[in-house]
């Protein structure tokens, strides 16, 4: 259990709800990352966090494999379990 | 190397070796640790620092908050290798479920330079000029501080300065043991700019001892994790670090 409070998509109404389907809609997987609830306390910071994300991870020329890549070695040396 | 695994690829193993120093010494970080990469990639290697930059961001948020497991119920089951290989077999399953093609950026230089607040001086940002999608998320981190976090200008400022006092010179710095500042606050930053894996609900305790109710222990972390992600990237870039720097001593 999170060390804060989150709103799960399925309980979230206006901004929050808003700014889950945002979420859907950069992703594509029709689903939230559990990290990204952690914002949901305060659904403009949910905005900048998932807009980050598109911006590291969709913008630009290099290979979405090759930036899966790095974030997955960054991740693992950081020891970041989830 | 990772885990005694020789990366694949001329890139995949410069871009192997650039995050380990983001993690192990990020305070040695400097431009010429980009160059490997970009030889190999030219221009592109911005779009690196912007995903290094981005994951350091983002694992801090979820260690030092104590995010859910995406599979429900499994806890600490995934610390445990078959499990976690499981798992990760899951998440490819979904990841390619996913766009994966890049998107175009619409925004000129120019115009991302126009998302800053008038304090930033413009021309120091020069580097960015071939991916202005950068500008934007320094522009981002900056609209968070300045505008949403509900902490004091001096409280950032605090965290600021404790994220970079705290950096990993060495390997041993973000693996080893260290006794850590009596201040909440101070403590928080410390473990999460060297372990963030590290963070303990005793931890949070003591912030809520301290009044931080849950929107403050957000943007504790958020502050952690922006100038954890501040600090690789303006070493990298050899960026001016007041662009991102504390907003008052």
């Amino acid at each position: 259990m999170a060390f804060i409070a989150t709103i799960a998509p399925a309980r979230a109404t206006g901004e929050t709800r808003d700014v889950y389907r945002y979420m859907r809609d950069v992703g594509g997987a029709g689903r939230v990352a559990q990290v990204v609830q952690l914002f949901s306390l305060r659904p403009a910071s949910m905005r900048r966090m998932i807009r980050s994300w598109e911006l590291a991870m969709w913008i630009g020329d290099e290979p979405r494999s090759q930036r899966e890549f790095l974030a997955a070695v960054t991740s693992r040396l950081n020891a970041c379990h989830y | 190397m990772v885990d005694g695994r020789i990366a694949g690829t001329p890139i995949e193993s410069a871009l192997v070796a650039l995050a380990r120093k983001s993690c192990e010494a990020p305070a040695g970080l400097e431009p010429a640790d980009l160059e490997p990469i970009r030889r190999l990639a030219g221009d592109g290697a911005l779009d690196y620092v912007l995903v290094l930059a981005s994951f350091h961001f983002i694992n801090r948020i979820a260690d030092q908050l104590g995010v859910d497991p995406e599979v429900a119920g499994l806890g600490w089951l995934r610390r445990m290798e078959p499990i976690r290989r499981q798992i990760v077999g899951v998440t490819s399953r979904l990841l390619r479920r996913m766009d994966l093609a890049n998107r175009p950026y619409g925004r000129s230089f120019e115009d991302a330079l126009a998302l800053l607040p008038a304090s930033v001086d413009r021309q120091t940002l020069e580097p960015l000029h071939p991916r202005p999608h950068l500008v934007e998320a320094i522009a981002l981190a900056i609209e968070e501080r300045d505008r949403r976090s509900r902490l004091a200008p001096s409280t950032l400022a605090r965290v600021h300065r404790a994220v970079e006092a705290s950096l990993p010179a060495c390997a041993d710095d973000a693996g080893g043991f260290h006794v850590r500042p009596p201040d909440p606050v101070l403590a928080f930053a410390f473990v999460g700019t060297r372990y963030a894996q590290r963070t303990t609900e005793a931890m949070i305790d003591d912030l809520r001892a301290a009044d931080f109710d849950d929107v403050d222990l957000l943007d504790l972390a958020i502050a952690v994790a922006d100038a954890n992600q501040w600090a690789r990237m303006h070493r990298l870039l050899g960026l001016p670090p007041g662009i991102f720097g504390p907003s008052q001593s």
